[in-house]
């Protein structure tokens, strides 16, 4: 089991092993020095001497050391140094003592504080450069990369970070080591792990660990429970200094919020998605029924109207109920050959037979197709000469184009003009439509589906420009959708040509 | 339609609302509908009855309408129309090729198939009969291969001239690259359609009003090309609208 490190570790003691090593060769230094110089400036000087000496140690020293080489110091003065023939003059004696102890605690405290000031800011510094980039970070593994770094800068270890997660709700936690840490934690400290965290009765009360191999897991604990755990590669360091175990447990807490913010906005992010496809299917359920029942409507109703007798009699009656019908089938035959499109282009069974087409020839289709339909829009064709022949599924070309010009003809005022001319450059053949209608109020929106220019425009599913676009790029080719400077929408079609492929003269 | 004698055909296809629709349709035109709903049915209903037309669904449930088609052609002279329904150009073709007189896409209305069947009844009877063809304007006299644009005389090159015989003597009928390549150039040719496409494109431009909307040599995308039957020579004159680069 990991054992628990306490809040406050280090104990504080009166003189280390440390101290005392070094202090008896400086001590030893400083009565030798002392006796050497005795004879020429006399016992005063030294005694002087002494308590500079005892000053400056305050530099390095504790309290309780400077005390105890102060009075080994006086001592040795008192009855070594001090002539035998001179009256030995107690009250001066330990005035210069207590003056050397004064002195040196005051140097050292004075010291400490500095040293504490210059911790304290390196480590408010730090803090600040994590907060800072933590704040910037734009994933979750940003978050993790940020901290590993961060935290191995401060405590000059190596580090790992792990996400806690619950698979389900109240069961065991399972931990996700980031890839950006700088150390795997054991197969073994992972199980004793996981059975501190599942002892805890909450994660929120998961403490500071220290491992049998001496590392550390410090808990990530953010407003809602435990978030995450990092990995400190060496106890030692926070074992030390309580301020260390402070700096941890504040960069811990910084982690962990924004650990627990990003998970917030992975969460936030999935429900948008979510309540985006909702929005999408209700919208397709609407528009599809809507669009599937009204001629439908139209159809049973005129069609039931024509097997009454008294109908019937009417000859015109008769005409134009079944021209009803015809109108509402031919709606009802594009609705479902769009949907027919839009799955074939979204399960990506769409598989060009691509072939040499004559451009001229596939917008001549298109045109006459038109025409056919009763549109009165004049459609001007303008071609450069020597076009090169195209390298497309001419099936797909012509219901793509057919699409957009309908398109065209449907959103602008009857018998407007829509231009469309071709040219080719390099490898490809651009194909530019415009109209002279109202222009695309949200040109980068019109390719979605579903969506529908002006809803006051009879039928369809707004699905005709996003088929011409899965279409086109299924057979490598562009389109883009603009309004013209002058007005007028603008479509450019782009598509593959050959220049192999034999020119064909134009007039 | 004329006389009072009956012209038989046969359906075949699945659907029954297909059939019934084509039968009831029909019967005012002076057909007389027979009905088989699969392939095999088909077969042995054309051996039984030798209808002077047929009209085949390739989307059968017994066999591949292709299939049933090759079959027929073995001995069966008569008109074969071939239903068949969007984004299947590749089994139009094989059709086509495999002997198909026509096709029709599904769905369709009562006047287009009686327009083709129409033309595949006649054709089938005619043949090429008559020397001089006229549409529109334009009137090919393939006993003296003189070929007049409203009444100015049109020089064609031999492969021009070539093509556009195989086309009137088609006229109505789509036919497919490999048909038109085969009969013109000689079945050694089927691989070059960029031919095809420059012959078509020069005498577009030799005999339509206006090049870039063709209304006498009709392209069916992904099949092949159609030769229009333009009815009376001088009831329309199109505008030419179109500004050329």
């Amino acid at each position: 089991m990991p054992v628990l490190i306490p809040p406050s570790s280090q104990k504080r003691r009166l003189i280390t092993w440390h101290e005392l090593k070094i202090s008896i060769p400086i001590l030893t230094s400083v009565f030798l020095l002392g006796t050497l110089i005795e004879p020429f400036i006399g016992h005063v000087a030294v005694g002087i001497f002494f308590m500079i000496a005892i000053a400056v140690s305050g530099l390095f020293f504790a309290r309780i050391t400077i005390f105890s080489l102060a009075s080994l110091l006086i001592l040795i003065y008192y009855y070594w140094l001090f002539p035998p023939d001179e009256p030995k003059d107690l009250p001066t004696v330990i005035a210069l003592f207590i003056a050397a102890v004064s002195i040196g605690g005051l140097v050292n405290q004075l010291k400490n504080q500095a040293n504490a000031l210059h911790l304290r800011e390196q480590a408010t510094q730090l803090l600040y450069t994590l907060a800072r980039e933590l704040a910037q970070a734009q994933s979750r593994d940003d978050v993790a990369r940020i901290s590993c770094d961060s935290m191995s800068d401060l405590f000059d270890q190596r580090v790992a970070l792990a996400f806690l997660s619950f698979k389900e709700p109240g069961r065991q936690p399972h931990l996700d080591w980031d890839a950006s840490g700088h150390i795997q934690p054991s197969e073994e400290e992972c199980q004793d792990l996981l059975k501190t965290l599942g002892d805890a009765t909450s994660p929120r009360e998961f403490k500071m660990y220290k491992t049998r191999s001496g590392r550390v897991y410090l808990p990530l604990i953010g407003r809602d429970g435990l978030v995450g755990i990092l990995l400190i590669g060496n106890a030692a360091i926070l074992e030390k200094s309580e301020d260390r175990q402070r700096l941890a447990a504040t960069s811990a807490h910084q982690i962990a919020v924004a650990i627990e913010r990003e998970n917030f906005q992975t969460s936030s992010r999935a429900v948008e998605i979510m309540e985006r496809t909702q929005l999408l299917y209700k919208t397709l359920l609407n528009s599809v029924s809507h669009e599937l029942k009204t001629p439908l409507v139209a159809i049973t109703g005129s069609s039931s109207a024509l097997m009454d007798e008294a109908t019937s009699r009417d000859q015109n009656l008769v005409q134009s109920l079944a021209a009803e019908i015809l109108t509402a089938s031919q709606r009802l035959r594009s609705v479902v050959e769009n949907l027919l499109d839009m799955s074939r282009i979204d399960s990506g069974m769409l598989k060009p037979r691509r072939e040499f087409c004559d451009v001229r020839d596939l917008l001549a289709v298109v045109v006459q197709r038109l025409e056919w339909e009763g549109h009165p829009e004049v459609i001007q064709l303008e071609f450069q000469k020597d076009l090169p022949e195209i390298w497309v599924d001419p099936v797909l070309v012509d219901q793509a184009l057919s699409n957009i010009v309908h398109n065209a003809c449907v959103y602008t005022p009857k018998n407007t003009n829509i231009e469309i001319s071709v040219r080719a450059s390099g490898d490809c053949a651009y194909i530019s439509i415009r109209d002279h209608g109202p222009g695309l109020s949200e040109p980068a929106k019109v390719f979605e589906k579903f969506y529908r220019g002006s809803p006051q425009n009879p039928g369809g599913l707004g699905l005709g420009l996003s088929i011409a676009q899965g279409f086109i790029e299924a057979q490598g080719g562009t389109i883009e959708a603009g309004n013209h400077p002058e007005g007028g929408a603008i479509f450019t079609v782009t598509l593959p040509c050959h220049q192999q492929a034999l020119p064909l003269t134009n007039g | 339609m004329n006389q009072s004698k009956k012209q038989h055909l046969l359906v075949i296809d699945d659907e029954n609302q297909i059939r019934r629709f084509i039968r009831l349709a029909l019967a005012p035109h002076g057909y007389d509908v027979l009905e088989a709903r699969t392939g095999e049915e088909g077969i042995q209903l054309a051996i039984q009855q030798s209808p002077d037309g047929i009209i085949l669904d390739l989307g059968l449930p017994d066999m591949d309408g292709i299939r049933v088609l090759h079959q027929l052609r073995e001995w069966y002279q008569g008109p074969i129309i071939i239903l068949s329904v969007r984004d299947d150009e590749e089994s139009i073709v094989n059709a086509l090729d495999s002997g198909a007189h026509d096709y029709i896409r599904k769905p369709f209305m009562l006047g287009e198939l009686l327009a083709r069947l129409r033309l595949a009844m006649r054709s089938h009877q005619v043949g090429l009969a008559t020397p001089v063809y006229s549409s529109g304007g334009l009137v090919v006299d393939l006993a003296t291969r003189k070929v007049t644009l409203e009444g100015k005389e049109i020089r064609l090159t031999v492969t021009e001239y070539e093509l556009l015989k195989c086309l009137i003597k088609h006229r109505g009928k789509v036919l497919t690259h490999n048909q038109i390549l085969t009969e013109v150039w000689g079945p050694k040719s089927v691989e070059h359609i960029q031919y095809l496409r420059v012959y078509i494109g020069h005498l577009r431009q030799k005999l339509e009003t206006d090049a870039n909307k063709p209304k006498l040599i009709i392209t069916e995308p992904g099949v092949g090309y159609r030769m229009q039957n333009l009815e009376a020579p001088t009831a329309e004159t199109p505008e030419p609208v179109s500004s050329e680069a």
